[in-house]
């Protein structure tokens, strides 16, 4: 059994008020990916910042190789051969491969950048470990998979023997995962030890060898990930069983509610959005999926009022509402749950209740002349809090003091008590943890179940799948395929979203 | 949990002007004076004296209005630097309101004034805002601007449209004043002597003070239930807080963001009536400058607290009353008092700054704490 | 925890300073002088250092000082802002039992009456400001000076010394006062050479323009690249840049107020042909002077070049450049102290003026 590269023993580090790692042992052996798990605040960040070390932790040793180190810093880290690749890529856009890779590391001759042996160095690493990259293009014509791998080029031109990759599918469709979970297995093959973080379930099953839970700082366990599965990891992660399947109850879908006809969008001479035509019916959840960037967030954003549309036509429940304002829009039954909470959803210097309120608060129940009559608003604002479970010690603490979760809750609450008669969610469970994942879907299924018509953006596959009765794939700005949900797989969908319209049959052909 | 955001929140001005004070004092013996022995005689000079206090009321009086003007800009996201130029176009057109219109009682000749005073800072503050919503331009650069061309206005007007040739002068012989015809009697906004008699204090009579300083109490606290209790208060501030958001919840930003400039232009109207229509009575090219700028340090010292406004803005006022005490009876010289002023308003800057970073910090590792709470309460 | 025991330290930290403003403050400050004569002096905007106007009532004010050592005790203010606190400072002065208060320049006249109506037994003077109805029993002087006597003879000297025919005026702050200067000027070049050109120029409109060096250079250069070869500057701190430009083009230059040649740099000297005096200083002494001897009196005390309270600058600097026109300049003021030149204070009169020439 090879030995450990990596032990900590008791390591702990605290903040005032919070322990986040709290005696954590781990013991990672040359050669493995061994992924760690744990939901948003389980202590995986501190953990990874404690190994490349940008914290120091308070108790507990961390032993390189069976030596007992201190790592000083990220510098010092990846001299000890520990490097990380962080899941916001750390790449200057104008410059070409080789030049991002040595940025930092600049090997000099007597001064001079020596480009033309790091160039030499970086063909042998992709040639060694299978990366399809040319150095000289410049990273802003890279696709995301290929800029991820330039992350891991400039880890190993470093010389990092031990790789920690932070949430690296987070940005991927899932035929780049694929090829990233190849790399890293031929990585670990010539040597190389991975640090696996992530909490999709699933990926961690594929890839990992070991998989070591956390939980509110503490280490729940290691398991090998042949041993266990899905409903096991989910368990530990959560400390109770996890629903998974959604259980959507067949439901004929009513009136067309939400039409989209024609529209397009121009940006200059470009296209963003391209004779977009689409219907939604009272109980049903349409699924929007595709590669972000594809033309997704100005769709709603058109839908919604905040962009005016080039050509097209909006109609809600046969009214024609193309161009008019936000408010306006949202007055004939349409609520929106925007894709960047922190942009779009919420004031995070008002509190709570405030919040709660957000675009509902000139209702005639609430006003009393000019003013607002803030009992009454403080009185449904608890309401809210309760029947949707938001945890918080009272609605007049700052939106901002919650959780990411408790945030999504917030909006969620706010948009679905204006009793609409359609909503629309862009990304409704990004960033968010299994339970609260859990419960925003339940509330989605509820809303479709009381007649609403939903239309739901989303770059989780996974999610668009099980959510949604039919599902478009949007790319280029255009609607390139539209499928019902029970009828199509993530490779097919994964297809369609990288703008093969041919091969996507045949991959579908392929897999099935 | 909060009571102690709330009393460092509270302790922030005191400690940024105590910090102010350090700063000011090694200043002081850095030219050779005794820090304690000055900022005795400040204190003593403004505190033991009726006419002190009044004066200190009096100084504070613009720097009310013009606190709230930039405060009220802040809450609505808007950087208003232009308060300085929007006072003076208000102090113009209320002057030329003011003794061009013969033959009204005071009761509406004196109303009108003051609505002029506004008029003329909403004006001044009405082309960069539509500026900024039709075109992009930032209201910091079109306000400065603004700012420059006010000033040149103004002394246009003084000396080349509207100037008092009716002074009585010896042919050839000293200057006349430069400045525009006095107001009418029916224009001036009267002193709380009266007033402050029928309390039993007796201020001394070279002390302005006027009404403009209980109107300025009045408008915060109008202000402040504005923002607070009102709708329109609501949505100002969630327009402040987060546009893109508030714009997402159907709330027009365009038009508040509009109206809440021209708010605060209007406030900035009324900054220059005090020293128009309570002291002076006429407009002349030494009008007071500085109360849109020092505005700026007064909101942001309150943290654009409404009636928090008020005790900076008193705060101010003791300063410079205290720094004629220090010139007259301690002998520091003026260039060293309006560095000194310069060094305090920055050092309350730098430590608001500080103290804000602070109380965040705090707040950011009391929500991890309540994070791991909620996860302990889930097991 | 560890929190709460940094408020407390910081409330620690409050509370101590504040005991110990209090305790200091038990020492009391010694009481001033007995019977001295207490001179107060507040200084208008641009303050001392302007090598000219300000300075000039320093000036007085130290000689005074000076001349009367223990007998008097002088002290000076200078306003932080606009016109808020001109009177405040004032009254200060008032209530500290000053006997004789200046105010320096037109901007204090409004003040100083408020204050003078206060304080009846303190006496005020009041420089380049005229208030209406004053009696020799008045509390409060003017000092008034006839500046454009003084530009004139300046003007006159512009006109004999130029080869060009052509002479500037750079003006600070467009203000009737300054006005004054640029008819007297106008006037006196005319008087000499009809032909003359007179290129006029002002710094701005607002009290910046006295304190505004680099506008001064730029406009001085201007008129010296259009043809001017001799520039008259009334235009306080500004001036400096008038000489700047004189030097940099070889041109000449003529001060005001003070005698400028004295204080400019060595390298200037050569260029400034001579200053305007505005014996502001004499004026400040004088009136101290009288005051200590108790012999103040109130009312107007007007400084003309008969009284020497303006003029013209001759020093060991620029002896040789104006030797030549002095016997006419002194001609000139003979005639002006006789009444037979009668010179025109503003525009208006300066156009009568230059008719009544050409006639």
């Amino acid at each position: 059994m090879p030995s450990p590269v990596i032990e900590t023993i008791g390591l702990t580090k605290a903040f005032p008020g919070v322990v986040a790692n709290d005696r954590i042992d781990l013991e990672i052996r040359a050669g493995e990916i061994h992924a760690i798990v744990g939901e948003n605040g389980a202590g995986k960040s501190t953990l990874m910042r404690i190994l490349c070390g940008l914290y120091q932790p308070d108790l507990g040793e961390i032993r390189l190789r069976g030596v007992p180190t201190v790592i000083r810093d990220p510098r010092h880290a990846i001299k000890l051969g520990i490097g990380m690749v962080h899941q916001h890529f750390m790449l200057v856009d104008r410059f070409t491969v080789t030049e991002n890779v040595i940025l930092g590391a600049e090997g000099t001759r007597w001064g001079r950048l020596d480009r033309r042996a790091a160039r030499r160095r970086i063909l042998e690493i992709c040639d060694r470990y299978g990366f399809d990259l040319d150095p000289d293009l410049a990273v802003e014509e890279l696709s995301v998979g290929q800029q991820q791998r330039v992350e891991i080029v400039k880890v190993l031109y470093r010389g990092a023997d031990i790789i920690i990759m932070d949430e690296p599918t987070a940005v991927l469709v899932p035929q780049e995962v694929q090829e990233l979970f190849d790399n890293l297995r031929r990585l670990a093959k010539s040597g190389k030890t991975i640090i696996f973080i992530s909490h999709k379930l699933d990926e961690v099953l594929d890839i990992a060898d070991r998989i070591t839970v956390l939980r509110g700082g503490r280490k729940v366990g290691t398991v090998k990930a042949q041993e266990t599965d899905r409903r096991g990891l989910a368990e530990m992660m959560v400390g109770r069983p996890v629903l998974f399947s959604v259980d959507k109850e067949e439901r004929a879908p009513g009136e067309p509610l939400l039409k989209v006809e024609g529209l397009s969008l121009k940006s200059g001479e470009r296209y963003l959005l391209r004779d977009v035509s689409l219907e939604v019916r009272g109980g049903e959840i349409y699924g929007i999926a595709g590669v972000e960037g594809n033309g997704q967030t100005e769709l709603v954003e058109v839908i919604m009022g905040l962009r005016r549309p080039t050509t097209g036509r909006i109609l809600l429940a046969a009214q024609d509402v193309t161009g008019l304002p936000v408010g306006r829009v949202r007055g004939h039954g349409v609520s929106f749950v925007p894709e960047d909470r922190h942009r779009r959803g919420l004031i995070l210097n008002m509190t709570v209740w405030e919040n709660l309120f957000l675009g509902r608060h000139r209702a005639r129940r609430l006003t009393a002349g000019p003013l607002l009559r803030r009992i009454v608003m403080l009185g449904e604002a608890d309401e809210l809090v309760q029947e949707y479970d938001i945890r918080v010690g009272s609605t007049g603490q700052p939106v901002s003091s919650l959780s990411g979760g408790n945030q999504q809750k917030v909006i969620l609450a706010r948009e679905l008590a204006g009793q609409p008669r359609v909503i629309i969610a862009s990304q409704p469970t990004r960033g968010l943890d299994v339970g609260a994942i859990e419960f925003v879907r339940q509330r989605l299924i509820a809303a479709r179940a009381a007649g609403l018509a939903v239309l739901i953006v989303s770059a989780d596959l996974e999610e668009v799948l099980a959510l949604s009765d039919r599902i478009g794939v949007m790319y280029g700005g255009r609607l390139v395929k539209e499928v019902a949900a029970s009828e199509t797989t993530a490779q097919e969908l994964g297809m369609y979203m990288l703008g093969s319209t041919t091969g996507a049959k045949e991959a579908r052909d392929h897999v099935l | 949990m909060s009571y102690r955001r709330r009393l460092l929140e509270l302790a922030a001005p005191l400690l940024a002007l105590l910090f102010a004070l350090l700063v000011g004092g090694i200043f002081l013996l850095a030219i050779g004076k005794d820090p304690l022995q000055v900022y005795l005689t400040m204190f003593r000079f403004n505190l033991s004296r009726l006419d002190s206090i009044g004066s200190i009321l009096y100084k504070s009086t613009p720097l009310i209005f013009s606190g709230l003007a930039v405060a009220v800009g802040f809450r609505v996201g808007l950087f208003n630097i232009g308060v300085e130029g929007q006072y003076f176009i208000g102090a113009l057109l209320a002057s030329i309101v003011g003794f061009s219109l013969h033959g009204l009682p005071v009761w509406i000749h004196l109303p009108l004034v003051v609505l002029a005073g506004m008029l003329g800072g909403m004006l001044w503050a009405w082309l960069p805002i539509v500026l900024k919503l039709r075109r992009g331009a930032h209201e910091v650069i079109t306000t400065i601007m603004m700012n420059h061309i006010a000033y040149a206005l103004v002394l246009f007007f003084i000396t080349s449209v509207f100037l008092d040739t009716e002074q009585e002068m010896v042919k050839g012989l000293g200057s006349p004043q430069v400045r525009m015809p006095k107001l009418l009697e029916t224009a001036r906004m009267p002193t709380m002597h009266g007033f402050l008699e029928t309390l039993g204090i007796e201020l001394p009579r070279h002390v302005y003070l006027n009404w403009f300083f209980p109107l300025g109490i009045l408008l915060a606290v109008a202000l402040f239930v504005m923002l607070w209790r009102a709708a329109y208060g609501y949505e100002l501030r969630a327009v402040g807080g987060n546009p893109a958001a508030a714009e997402t919840a159907g709330i027009n930003t365009q038009r508040t963001m509009l109206s809440a400039f021209l708010l605060s232009g209007a406030l900035a109207g009324l900054v220059g009536l005090s020293d128009l229509l309570g002291y002076f009575g006429y407009l002349d090219i030494d009008f007071p400058k500085g109360y849109g700028f020092t505005g700026i340090a007064v909101a942001l010292l309150a943290r654009n607290s409404m009636l928090g406004v008020i005790l900076t803005a008193i705060l101010f006022g003791f300063l410079r009353r205290g720094a004629e005490g220090v010139q007259a009876f301690e002998g520091v010289p003026m260039d060293t008092i309006v560095i000194l002023e310069g060094v305090i308003i920055l050092s309350i800057v730098v430590a608001v700054q500080i103290v804000n970073w602070y109380v965040r910090r705090q707040e950011k590792l009391m929500k991890r704490r309540q994070v791991t709470m909620e996860r302990a309460g889930g097991d | 925890m560890r929190k709460q025991r940094r408020i407390a330290l910081m409330v620690a930290v409050l509370f101590a300073v504040g005991v110990l403003l209090s305790a200091c403050g038990q020492a009391d400050q010694a009481g001033g002088g007995e019977d001295k004569l207490k001179v107060g002096l507040v200084f208008d905007v641009g303050g001392r250092g302007d090598l000219s106007f300000n300075d000039m009532a320093y000036e007085g004010l130290n000689r005074a000082a000076e001349e009367f050592g223990d007998r008097i005790e002088v002290k000076y203010l200078e306003p932080t802002g606009g016109g808020e606190n001109r009177e405040e400072l004032l009254r200060m002065l008032a209530e500290e039992g000053y006997d004789l208060i200046f105010g320096v320049g037109f901007l204090f006249t409004e003040h100083i009456q408020k204050v003078a109506a206060e304080f009846p037994d303190t006496h005020f003077a009041l420089i380049d400001g005229y208030i209406a109805d004053l009696t020799e029993d008045s509390n409060v002087v003017c000092l008034l000076f006839k500046e454009h006597e003084g530009s004139f003879l300046v003007g006159a000297a512009a006109a004999l010394a130029t080869e060009t025919n052509k002479i500037g005026f750079v003006g600070g702050m467009q203000i009737p006062l300054i006005e004054r200067f640029e008819a007297g000027y106008h006037a006196g070049a005319k008087y000499i050479n009809p032909d003359i050109e007179v290129l006029v120029d002002y710094i701005g409109t607002t009290s910046e323009a006295f304190k505004d060096p680099f506008k001064g250079k730029e406009l001085a250069m201007a008129q010296y690249d259009a043809g001017a070869d001799i520039v008259y500057h009334a235009s306080g701190a500004s001036g400096t840049g008038v000489f700047e430009a004189a030097v940099a083009k070889d041109k000449l230059a003529i001060g005001v107020d003070a005698d400028q040649s004295l204080t400019a740099s060595e390298e200037q000297r050569p260029h400034i042909l001579t200053s305007m005096l505005k014996r502001v200083d004499v004026a400040v002494y004088n009136i101290i002077a009288a005051e200590v001897k108790g012999e103040y009196k109130g009312g107007y005390h007007i400084f003309g070049l008969a009284d020497d309270g303006v003029g013209y600058a001759v020093n060991e600097y620029n002896e040789a450049m104006i030797e030549p026109y002095k016997a006419k300049l002194e001609e000139l003021k003979q005639k002006i102290i006789s009444g037979e030149i009668v010179v025109p204070v503003n525009n208006a009169e300066l156009e009568q003026f230059l008719q009544d020439l050409g006639s």
